[in-house]
């Protein structure tokens, strides 16, 4: 083997054997020196990536490491307030930002995220399909408001195209939506319910400002899983009532007047006596299963409708 | 290189010559094929000339582990002019091709394969089916996908960007995660260039991302659960979940439409798509793939979305909660 000693170019006192693959400092001088003719330094994609950061200053609310910037205000709940952001850096992303109020209790968030990782997790027939059609959490942690409070922070991923809430459509129709609507909707959450009871998840807050309408896939994403419990020893009956509230909320789409939602004589009988039976009998519904009720609406909707088919459907009246 | 012209026709023949051949009369290398091995690789060049004034670089970093030869394998027999046809369709003019394939380092014998950008359907189906399907992978769940954000931050080299300031493409398909760095040991033994630390990916892909649009498209919905979520974290909506794999080629074109606003928005893109003769189950299904991304690029997005008055609670109403709560 021949002895190699290195040299710095600029004074000639030794370099260390590292300067044969990356950049050394020469001891002496200072200068930054390398023998390889070949080398790559690390450091350019550093600086790269420290560029692709340049935006983080125009962000105003961080989270798991990233910062997001808000785009616009989507709504307040009873115990956060909604953005919708977006991540800066290059790679950018849509959430919603899911800010916890002042007096919200703290790690009510970060509980709502477990129940929503462990929602994506659940490996049930099904799952690649039906994970995509429940809320993704992408971190939970703290960040300080306009008031220089630390608030809870969950982000979830953007559910893209979903335009509000059935209480939205409600509110901006100001009547009683087409009931061949209420039908594809109902069918919609109740097929996502059959997947998450099939876990032994129940919902338990089903009411229409938790259910989010995408109106051109007429599909309909179930939000608000803070309250969700996962027990298989109850006989079905969390289930029950899940199918029950979800009843009522087809109830207030469908009825005249706001308020306790009375089932309108504009509902077709067959869907009329799905609704009543539904939304009083919690018993019945948890032996019916979501799955059978879903079923059973198809039946209704034939009966009252003939076969289906697509119709286009408006979050907001067109006259 | 990108030299010649590109003809649909030649491409198409040349594809249907061989829509029913198996994957291994396709792709028939054996090893890595000499001129597809990146030792020594200084850079590939992505050039104007006189036939392509306006040369757009895009590459295909292909996953050519076990669970991933689909794709190779319908670039190769149906889909690749179906691309070509529709970034024509588009109004993208002059796209060079250039084809990666990625293995796992840890483990394969050909984990990093580079062609070139080329402009004609011989020579891009040439370096295609030059590739060798190692069908290989590790069982920890990561492929070295890592390499192709190095390679084409340090060793392409495209007139596009240089003369334009119009960034490349970036496909990188696959089902698995990404290793958490560029290890400087495999870039030694595998390029030869002496890298003197370990890379970051996300600084990897923050230099990919200064020449390039950079995608990951995952195959089908049953994969994306292994995955997802890591590459969400680490591209956000440039994380395409595909519904099946043979969706690859339109999903790529259509993203070049996009981002060159050569297709305005979805709506446009269920006609550009229609009209290039997609079933219509599959436009379906590559909007849904889509639709994300393409909100990032449309400046009305969130104006589509309804935002309550002042004053409105989203909480449930007061009928509810006398019921339920």
């Amino acid at each position: 083997m021949t002895p190699l000693t290195l040299l710095c170019p600029q004074c000639g006192s030794a370099l260390p054997r590292q300067a044969l693959w990356r950049i050394v400092s020469c001891t002496y001088c200072g200068a930054d020196v390398t023998h390889s003719e070949d080398l790559v330094r690390a450091a350019d994609f550093h600086d790269a990536y420290l560029r692709s950061r340049a935006g983080d200053s125009e962000a105003d609310i961080a989270c798991g490491g990233q910062r997001y910037k808000t785009i616009a205000h989507l709504g307040t709940g009873a115990s956060a307030t909604l953005a919708l952001a977006e991540r800066s850096g290059a790679m950018p992303r849509r959430v919603v930002l899911k800010i916890a109020h002042a007096e919200t209790q703290a790690g009510q968030l970060a509980r709502e995220k477990a129940i929503l990782d462990q929602l994506q997790a659940d490996d049930l027939p099904g799952a690649a399909y039906f994970t995509q059609r429940l809320p993704q959490a992408v971190a939970v942690g703290s960040s300080a408001g306009a008031d220089g409070q630390l608030r809870e922070v969950l982000v979830l991923r953007h559910p893209t195209g979903f335009w509000g809430s059935l209480a939205d459509v409600r509110l901006a129709y100001g009547r009683a939506i087409d009931a061949r609507h209420a039908v594809w909707m109902w069918r919609r959450v109740l097929e996502v319910l059959a997947y998450a009871h099939s876990g032994g998840w129940s919902h338990g807050r089903l009411a229409p400002e938790h259910l989010l309408v995408h109106p051109a896939d007429h599909g309909v994403l179930i939000i608000g899983w803070s309250g969700a419990r996962r027990s298989r020893h109850d006989g079905g009956a969390a289930q029950g009532r899940d199918l029950m509230q979800l009843a009522w909320a087809m109830r207030a789409i469908l009825a005249d007047a706001p308020g306790e939602p009375a089932i309108s004589r504009a509902t077709p009988p067959p869907l009329a006596r799905l609704l009543e039976r539904a939304s009083l009998d919690p018993a019945w519904c948890a032996a019916l299963g979501a799955e059978g009720m879903r079923q059973a609406v198809g039946g209704a909707a034939k009966e009252a409708f003939g076969p289906a088919r697509f119709i286009d459907f408006s979050p907001t009246p067109s006259n | 290189m990108g030299q010649g012209n590109y003809s649909q026709a030649a491409h198409a023949a040349l594809v249907a010559d061989r829509a029913s051949a198996s994957r291994t009369e396709v792709f028939t290398q054996r090893g890595c094929h000499p001129l597809m091995n990146p030792k020594g690789l200084k850079v590939r060049e992505s050039r104007d000339s006189d036939d392509h004034p306006n040369s757009l670089g895009i590459v295909f970093a292909l996953d050519v582990t076990g669970s991933m030869g689909d794709i190779p394998q319908s670039l190769a027999t149906r889909e690749l002019p179906t691309f070509m046809a529709l970034l024509n369709a588009v109004g993208v003019a002059d796209p060079q091709l250039l084809f990666m394939a990625i293995g796992d380092a840890t483990s394969d014998q050909a984990p990093l394969q580079v062609g070139q950008f080329e402009s004609t359907a011989e020579l891009m189906d040439q370096w295609l089916t030059w590739s060798y399907l190692e069908g290989g992978g590790g069982g920890s769940g990561e492929e070295s996908y890592e390499l192709a954000f190095y390679m084409v931050a340090q060793h392409t080299d495209m007139d596009c960007w240089v003369k334009r300031r119009k960034k490349g493409y970036l496909f990188i398909t696959g089902d698995e995660l990404p290793y958490p760095a560029v290890s400087r040991h495999q870039i030694g033994s595998l390029v030869g260039d002496t890298l003197d630390a370990d890379v970051p990916i996300a600084e990897a892909i923050a230099a990919a991302a200064e020449t390039y649009h950079v995608f990951f498209l995952i195959p089908d919905l049953g994969r994306r659960g292994r995955c997802e979520k890591r590459w969400r974290d680490l591209l956000g909506d440039h994380v395409i979940c595909m519904e099946e794999p043979g969706d690859a080629c339109a999903v790529a074109a259509a993203i070049v439409g996009l981002t060159e606003h050569a297709i305005a928005d979805i709506d446009a893109l269920v006609a550009t798509l229609d009209a290039n003769t997609i079933a219509p189950q599959r436009v379906s299904a590559i909007v849904r793939a889509l639709r994300p991304y393409a909100d990032l690029l449309d400046p009305n997005a969130a104006t589509r979305m309804h935002v309550p008055a002042a004053g409105t609670p989203a909480a449930p109403s007061a009928w509810w909660k006398r019921m339920f709560a």
